[in-house]
């Protein structure tokens, strides 16, 4: 098949594109960069992989082309699948280019079915980029392009933590040797045989869930306490025997909410050992910084620390070590992190009440305000 | 003849001359020519020479790579002894040479400056009076004065030139070439002056007169002229089928003669049929193939009009703020092409679209430039589009005397004609007065106006306005009647703007026959369109008939919300008679005392803006006033009570749980617990849900409940509803998201 990426960035070359070129698929990327589109082109690009198989996958023979040169319309014209890879943030950006695109696609008579997965970390996200794209699109065209396009979420589960030039100016990347894509097949216009890592799901937005509140939870607690006591790695934290129990006990609590929730556990519930080994993997060389990022996004009402205490609490499981983490989330004061400095400035200024009640939603007199505020109290003491 | 001109080229590296004595003397690849060059950068027909008098006329016949007189790239030049001239950026080059006999070798010839279509109006004027004593000569010279005059926008002066061939003993005089040109002149005057038959009987007879003309050498040039202008006139007169046959012959005999200013307009005029019978697709195709080829052949006046095109698609298509720089463009060709008639025809379609914006100061000031120009110009009936411009201005700021006064002054300035335009506004004038049987009269004239002109816009437009009149007569047959008329209209027409103003439509008369649920989807619907477009002054007014709406549904702090997001954008704006109505609306009692709108108004946000809420973190510090909202649970179940009510207390809300039917009543009941929501069992000790609401809704309370039942069947929720649930949801299976969401939906 041919396959465009749209995002030539950590999660589009290190675990998008190599996989889909190790399956043997024509990989082109889509960027904005043009040094990042001169090295690809001239000289592909190196994954290193560390954890259980270590290795070096040197991965040639792929394209990339420019979002906003004609070209880019041109190759999705011709594409059997795209997946973005972009980050939440610049979706509505790239969306008016792809818009123009499937419009181009449409008007040159291209019959073929495509499918756009929408890689990124966002609820519902093949339905946002759908309506993004329907924004753009000259309504007379919205239909045809409805019919012909299937837009669907997808989620990369594996950890990539560098992409760096090396000498010669090629992009070096390096990622855990696990890790799924996962992708909900519900809206799929042209179903295709999955190969590993790829694997599709019929009840995708519940384990996109489970994944944001078992494995994206554990990694951003082992941030938020790594934090506070002074490391600089995640790897270091969870060799901090104090902070591993709160994030394995974190996971099983999470684990065990959503398997109240649903009746059975879906697919990361099964896979928390994994998870913890590849959180451990110190070849990666995961930062702090990058981990715990955007604190005010991560403590919104339905993210990963506030979420999984919500639904613990609900199904009367003490969320414990939960809340231990979204204590520690409110003191994450990381230089540089204009997020950080924001929530800093709030505490400090108002109160975790205030806080609490303006980024998490939940008012002063919740009962998971209450448990939050009393952790935050004897963290401080 | 005192005066001759020659021609000194090297071809194949022989230096030959050629002697410019024939009244017409053309260049190109073909072997038709009088001057054959076969270089592949010469078009098959590239270039004539025209001899007018003393001197000889260098014109461009449309060639794909031009002609440069000294280096310089033109389309005509009057040519100076030893002017160098070059067909194509590379092609081959000549030398121009002048030979005068002994007697008027004493007088220095007059030397050209660069030709501008101003100075070779004013020199061929001057050549005219002197009347030259060739027929053919003078046929040339009247010919390119003429098209000089056409590009100027001056129609009756370019008729006027030609008027000397209205004599059939005039024409017969010329040879069978000359009078297939010169009717073809003839034809296009007409045209541009919209006299249709006159146009297409010269034309007719021109094709005929080109069709006997040809022995075995035909003018491609101008066989494509008369087809182009033939597809023209009827395009204009609505035979499509026929006006495609001629442009499709048009398009093969340009590109024969390799002439890309009328392949150009061949492809924009093939782009227009195609979008009058809805092949949108072709159209696009076409506008595009056209603006290409006419940035090729460095014609302003052409590319002013392909692009004049494709602005009005954006437009029609609801993308107002695209079409901007390409209006922007169209007037900058125009400009340079020094058309009047067709800039100002530009500025209005500019104005319309930024009006449309709410760049309101803006529009104001394009139309005092519009006016000034067209009085200077004496255009009455630009005058008068300027002027109902101003007039739709005005009535939008809400200054009706001054909108009265410019509609008055436009309808004086229309004459006898009746304008659909002005009448529309003029409707709408009167409307807002309140003088509704003259607002009808008037708009029911623009309606006769616009069906006889066939523009189906304008129709579908005063349909609308006079569907809404009648709204306010309360006279909801009448104005069912013209909104399907306009309805069936807007099918045809695939603009975006007429879609969402026939909703609005609807929606006015559904809000007028009480019909709250369907009036509220429809304005809706198109205030999502109209956010979509741009168009703040119709996204406002769809705020405020949705917040009228709510008034009446007794939904007051939507209400609230919708009614400022009116007046926000009103004032914005400078709307001062609206904003004034939904300030009142906002003042009346029934609102005073409703907090400033808790809950934002959500369609102002669209799907990019919710998605980019999670980064702007700056607006942090003002969300969310803390609202206490109590629940009333009555649940015997204690497995499913816990979940619920932890579930609850942990989105925010207070929970007070009971189990007992009798006791729920009562809870519900007293007037000092103050619930917002019920969550009823069926299954309740004493009294089962169901039956709780009954009650409860006998006893006239209104607080939501929503219905937890055991069974999944639909016959137990339509139960559930005719008890006077507002919501059922079965107790097996239960999602707690879904049931969230069912909550927060009543208490919005």
């Amino acid at each position: 098949m041919r396959i465009i990426i749209i995002g030539a960035g950590r999660v589009g070359l290190g675990a998008l594109g190599v996989a889909l070129v190790l399956q043997g698929h024509e990989v082109i990327f889509a960027a904005r960069r043009p040094e990042v589109i001169q090295s690809i082109n001239q000289l592909g690009y190196d994954v290193i992989t560390k954890g259980a198989v270590e290795a070096c996958i040197e991965v040639r023979g792929v394209r990339a082309v420019n979002l906003a040169e004609p070209e880019f319309a041109q190759e999705v014209a011709r594409a059997d699948q795209i997946y973005t890879s972009v980050r939440p943030d610049n979706l509505p950006e790239i969306s008016s280019l792809l818009a123009e695109a499937l419009l181009y696609r449409i008007k040159a008579g291209v019959p073929q079915p495509l499918d756009v997965f929408c890689c990124e970390n966002l609820k519902n996200a093949g339905s946002q980029l759908e309506r993004l794209i329907f924004t753009n699109l000259p309504f007379q065209y919205a239909q045809q392009v409805q019919d012909r396009t299937g837009f669907n979420a997808a989620i990369s589960d594996r950890i990539v933590s560098g992409q760096e030039f090396d000498q010669q100016g090629r992009i070096v990347i390096t990622a855990d040797a696990m890790g799924d894509v996962l992708f909900d097949t519900l809206q799929v216009k042209s179903p295709f045989d999955a190969l590993p890592p790829f694997k599709g799901l019929g009840n995708f937005p519940a384990c996109i869930e489970e994944k944001l509140y078992i494995l994206n939870c554990g990694h951003a607690m082992c941030a938020y306490l790594g934090y506070q006591r002074g490391y600089k790695y995640i790897h270091e934290a969870m060799a901090d025997e104090t902070i591993n129990r709160a994030v394995v006990g974190a996971m099983l609590e999470a684990q065990s909410a959503m398997q109240r929730k649903h009746g059975t556990t879906l697919h990361y519930g099964n896979l928390i050992s994994d998870i913890l080994a590849s959180f451990a993997n110190a070849a990666l060389m995961d930062t702090i910084a990058r981990v715990g990022r955007d604190p005010v996004r991560k403590l919104q009402a339905d993210d990963r620390l506030i979420g999984p205490v919500k639904l613990a609490y609900r199904y009367s499981i003490e969320p414990t070590y939960l809340i231990q983490g979204c204590a520690a989330a409110l003191s994450f004061a990381q230089e540089g992190d204009a997020q950080a400095a924001e929530l800093q400035k709030l505490v400090k200024e108002r109160g975790a009440e205030t806080a609490l009640d303006v980024i998490a939603q939940l008012r002063p007199w919740n009962p998971v305000s209450k448990l939050i505020r009393e952790a935050v109290k004897q963290q401080t003491s | 003849m005192s005066l001759r001109g020659e021609l000194q080229i090297t071809l194949n590296g022989e230096a030959k001359t050629f002697s410019l004595a024939a009244a017409r003397f053309t260049i190109g690849r073909g072997p038709e020519n009088s001057l054959c060059i076969p270089s592949s950068v010469v078009s098959r027909a590239h270039a004539e020479i025209v001899r007018l008098g003393d001197d000889f006329l260098l014109r461009d016949s449309g060639s794909t790579n031009g002609c440069f007189v000294n280096g310089a790239r033109v389309t005509e030049q009057m040519l100076n002894d030893g002017d160098l001239l070059r067909f194509g950026n590379h092609g081959p080059e000549a030398t121009f040479r002048r030979l005068e006999n002994e007697s008027s070798k004493l007088s220095a010839p007059p030397q050209h400056p660069k030709s501008t279509t101003e100075s070779l109006i004013h020199s061929l004027t001057g050549k005219l009076r002197a009347l030259p004593g060739d027929v053919c000569e003078e046929a040339n010279l009247r010919q390119v004065l003429a098209e000089a005059h056409l590009n100027k926008g001056e129609h009756d002066r370019a008729l006027e030139t030609l008027t000397k061939y209205n004599d059939t003993t005039n024409l017969v005089a010329l040879p069978l070439a000359f009078r297939a040109s010169v009717l073809l002149w003839v034809g296009r005057v007409y045209l541009e002056r919209k006299q249709l038959e006159l146009a297409l009987d010269a034309l007719t007879r021109s094709l005929h007169f080109y069709q006997q003309a040809s022995d075995g050498k035909t003018d491609d040039n101008g066989l494509a002229g008369v087809h182009a202008s033939l597809g023209r006139a009827l395009l204009n007169q609505s035979d499509y089928l026929g006006a495609r046959d001629h442009l499709h012959r048009a398009l093969l005999s340009s590109r024969r003669a390799g002439n890309a200013r009328l392949r150009a307009e061949a492809h924009y005029l093939l782009g227009k049929v195609d979008w009058k019978e809805s092949d949108f697709e072709g159209a696009r195709y076409n506008w595009s193939r056209a603006a290409r080829l006419a940035e090729e052949t460095n014609d302003p006046l052409l590319q002013g009009r392909v692009q004049m095109q494709q602005a009005l698609v954006l437009y029609t298509e609801g993308k107002l703020k695209d079409a901007v720089p390409v209006y922007q463009a169209t007037i900058e060709s125009l400009k340079a092409a020094g058309n009047v008639r067709l800039l100002l025809k530009a500025y209005s379609g500019l104005s319309r679209v930024l009006m449309r914006l709410g760049s309101w100061t803006a529009v104001e000031k394009l139309l005092e430039t519009r006016v000034r120009m067209a009085r200077e110009q004496h255009l009455a009936k630009a005058e008068a589009v300027a002027l109902t411009d101003l007039a739709e201005l005005k009535l939008l700021e809400g200054d009706l005397q001054a909108a009265g006064q410019a509609i008055e002054q436009a309808r004086q300035q229309h004459g006898t004609t009746v304008y659909a335009r002005t009448q529309r506004i003029l409707g709408r004038i009167l409307q807002t007065r309140r003088q509704l049987p003259d607002a009808l009269t008037e708009l029911e004239k623009g309606l006769v106006a616009a069906r006889e002109r066939g523009a189906l816009e304008e129709q579908v437009l005063l349909a609308l306005e006079l569907a809404l009149v009648h709204i306010e007569n309360n006279d909801l047959d009448k104005a069912r009647e013209y909104l399907e008329a306009a309805e069936a209209s807007t099918s045809l027409d695939p603009a975006l703007n007429l879609m969402a103003r026939a909703l609005y439509t609807r929606g006015c008369l559904h809000a007028r026959a009480e019909q709250t649920n369907e009036a509220n989807r429809y304005f809706s619907q198109s205030l999502s369109i109209f956010q979509t477009i741009g168009d703040p002054f119709r996204t406002a007014l769809c705020h405020a008939a949705i917040g009228t709406l709510r008034l009446t549904q007794a939904r007051r702090e939507s209400a609230r919300a919708h009614l400022e997001e009116a007046r926000n954008l009103f004032a914005k704006l400078g709307a001062a008679l609206e904003s004034r109505r939904v300030e009142s609306k906002l003042a009346s009692t029934t609102l005073s005392d409703v907090l400033p709108a808790m809950t934002v108004a959500l369609p102002s946000l669209n799907s990019t803006a919710q998605l980019s809420l999670s980064r702007q973190t700056g607006k942090l510090a003002t969300a969310a006033l803390p609202i206490l909202q109590r629940v009333l649970l009555a649940v015997a179940n204690e497995e499913l009570a816990g979940v619920l009510r932890r579930g609850l207390e942990a989105e925010n809300y207070l929970v007070d749980r009971v189990q007992d039917g009798r006791e729920a009543l009562d809870r519900a009941t007293n007037q000092s617990s103050g619930y917002q929501l019920l969550m009823l069992d069926a299954l309740l000790e004493h009294q089962s849900g169901f039956d709780v609401c009954r009650e409860l809704r006998k006893l006239k309370r209104d607080t939501p409940v929503i219905l937890l039942g055991g069974r999944q069947g639909i016959e137990d929720k339509i139960e559930a509803l005719q008890s006077g649930a507002d919501d059922f949801l079965s107790k097996r299976g239960l999602v707690f998201e879904e049931l969230l969401a069912k909550v927060e939906a009543l208490l919005r």
